[in-house]
């Protein structure tokens, strides 16, 4: 059996001109609780309509579970269950009637099933009431529903939170993490809210204009990054000016009175004395525990996507 | 899920659309007040005044057959492939405005099964609504006017007795099919490259008045065969005396060709298509 849950050689989606994703190769083992994070346009949507079949690539394949998307598309999406985008429904029919049919697509589901995937959702109360009637939120929780029905053993999640109240943002990150923890299914989850991933993934991939930028464990990616430090001074201009002079710019920021940098330990005392030596109060030095969202942010900074 | 599970599936979605609806309710907003027209209004004396210049009949031409009969027009070239179209048309193209083509096709379904399924439910829609409008026009004629032989107009009056009458009619009305059946793979067609439930309708119907118009100037005469809206009167000569069977042969595979080709280009759209709705 093939220890990886999605696996990608190469893959390329052109749309006339324009590359949308350039030769990506990405690795998601089983078990994994995976987050796939990009700006806006950085290929994430379309990388992952590829892996479900919805667009053919240009270049290079997508396999899942073992089997090649192109070529065997109803074997890799067997055991998959989808959140694409902005969740869409028959508005015509009740939300129980709709994870029945959507559910039933994809294995023989019982009705005690689909109870359970809306009670898992939060939606219970409102199965049987017309999906017409449902808020943008109760609509993400009833693609959640779907997905997750007919006891995927990977489930591809685009924006799960997208909508949803912060209560609701917090179901979801615990339902995510019970997925992965309980029930043992691979999570490939797309999302622009780096907190969550950081929270609730265990590995993740960064991309940017269709190229993978960075890819492993959030630990260890988080870890690979020098500490940050804080410098709360009384001018911060000047404080960047003389830092600039001494680090890389991609290692500094300034937000107030503070001047953020990345730096090892042992520079902290240096730094300080040239702060004081250009005549700049210093009346705080503190160190920040690195997140996901530095990380993040460093990859951008570097690839051009952030100013 | 299997070919007949994608049938029954996409059988049962139409069935609970509001919209499939609005076909039997259209045409029984024009069969009962033709009903009532010829019953109660000065348009069923008119009918027998003129029958009875030309022929010599005992009894009121008006009659459950008559009333199936007579409504085949306007609805064979306006009324039906309106309604057919509608729900036809909407078949990829409204799934693809609303998302939840997408949502079908991340799961582990065969693109060309579906397509085949909703194919098969819009053809048996189009099938199934012109066998109400032949049903319903037959009984809401009987009720009003009790059972009697068919006179039929166009291209001069021609009497059938009750039984020949029926089996005309029914030919008609198979031939009326045919047409509809032709007219609901093209909307479905259409609806395979839209991404607007509405915008395979207008289409159609822009299709059928050029072909129409055009098939109508002489210097294009040699092109009219080819036009499947040629074939739209085709039910007519379900009433001829004597019956042309070349003729009608000859309509009903060129309305097959017309079928065959739209549903085998659909097809070949569908099964490459990029889902970007």
């Amino acid at each position: 059996m093939d220890s990886l849950c999605i696996r990608t050689r190469g893959l390329a989606k052109r749309f006339g001109v324009r590359t949308a994703v350039d030769g990506l190769d990405l690795e998601v083992g089983r078990g994994q609780t995976f987050g796939f994070l990009g700006p806006n346009g950085s290929g994430k949507s379309t990388t992952i309509r590829m892996l479900l079949g919805l667009i053919g690539p240009t270049a290079g394949e997508a396999f899942i579970l073992g089997h090649c998307v192109r070529r065997e598309r109803l074997q890799a999406l067997a055991r998959v269950g989808a959140l694409v985008e902005t969740p869409a429904f028959y508005q015509f029919l009740t939300a129980r009637e709709n994870v029945r049919l959507f559910g039933r697509l994809s294995a023989e589901i019982t009705e005690e099933q689909i109870v359970s995937a809306l009670r898992a959702v939060g939606l219970e109360e409102r199965m049987d009431d017309r999906v017409r009637t449902f808020s943008h939120g109760m609509k993400q929780r009833l693609g959640l529903a779907c997905a997750l029905v007919a006891d995927p053993e990977l489930v591809i999640l685009d924006e799960p939170t997208n909508g949803l109240d912060p209560e609701g943002v917090k179901e979801v990150r615990d339902l995510i993490r019970s997925l992965a923890e309980s029930r043992g299914m691979t999570v490939f989850l797309s999302s622009h809210l780096l907190h969550e991933v950081e929270q609730v993934c265990t590995h993740v991939a960064v991309i940017s204009r269709g190229r993978l930028q960075a890819a492993g464990p959030v630990s260890e990616l988080v870890r690979s990054r020098r500490p940050g430090v804080e410098f709360e001074v009384d001018r911060p201009d000047a404080a960047l000016e003389v830092f600039r002079r001494l680090l890389r710019p991609d290692s500094l920021s300034v937000e107030g009175r503070r001047v953020r940098v990345s730096v090892d330990e042992s520079e902290i005392p240096g730094l300080n004395r040239a702060l004081v030596n250009s005549r700049i109060n210093v009346s705080a030095i503190e160190r920040r525990r690195q997140t996901l969202e530095d990380f993040y942010l460093d990859v951008m900074h570097r690839e051009g996507a952030v100013h | 899920m299997s070919f007949a599970g994608l049938v029954r599936m996409e059988a049962w979605k139409m069935m609970r659309r509001g919209r499939s609806y609005i076909g039997p309710a259209g045409l029984l907003a024009i069969v009962l007040p033709t009903a009532i027209g010829l019953r109660y209004g000065p348009m069923g004396s008119e009918v027998e005044r003129y029958v009875g210049s030309s022929v010599t009949m005992i009894g009121s031409p008006l009659n459950a057959l008559f009333i199936a009969r007579v409504v085949l027009p306007p609805t064979v070239f306006l009324f039906l492939p309106l309604f057919v179209s509608i729900v036809a048309g909407d078949q990829i193209s409204g799934e693809a405005a609303d998302g939840t083509l997408r949502s079908l096709l991340s799961r582990p379904v065969h693109r060309l099964r579906l397509l085949g399924a909703k194919y098969l439910v819009s053809v048996l829609y189009a099938v199934g609504l012109t066998v109400f409008l032949g049903v319903s026009a037959f009984a809401v004629g009987y009720a009003f006017f009790g059972i009697g032989g068919l006179i039929s107009f166009g291209g001069g009056i021609a009497y059938f007795g009750v039984a020949e009458g029926m089996e005309r009619l029914a030919l008609g009305y198979a031939l009326a099919g045919a047409y509809q059946i032709c007219v609901c793979s093209v909307a479905f067609l259409l609806s395979v490259f839209m991404h607007s439930s509405l915008a395979p309708v207008g289409v159609t119907f822009a299709l059928m008045l050029v072909m129409g118009a055009v098939g109508e100037i002489p210097y294009f005469e040699r092109l009219k065969p080819f036009f499947f809206t040629t074939y739209g009167d085709l039910f007519l000569q379900a009433f001829r005396v004597p019956l042309d069977p070349e003729r009608l042969l000859r309509g009903v595979a060129a309305l097959a060709a017309w079928t065959g080709a739209a549903f085998g280009l659909a097809s070949i759209v569908f099964s490459r298509k990029d889902i970007l709705s």
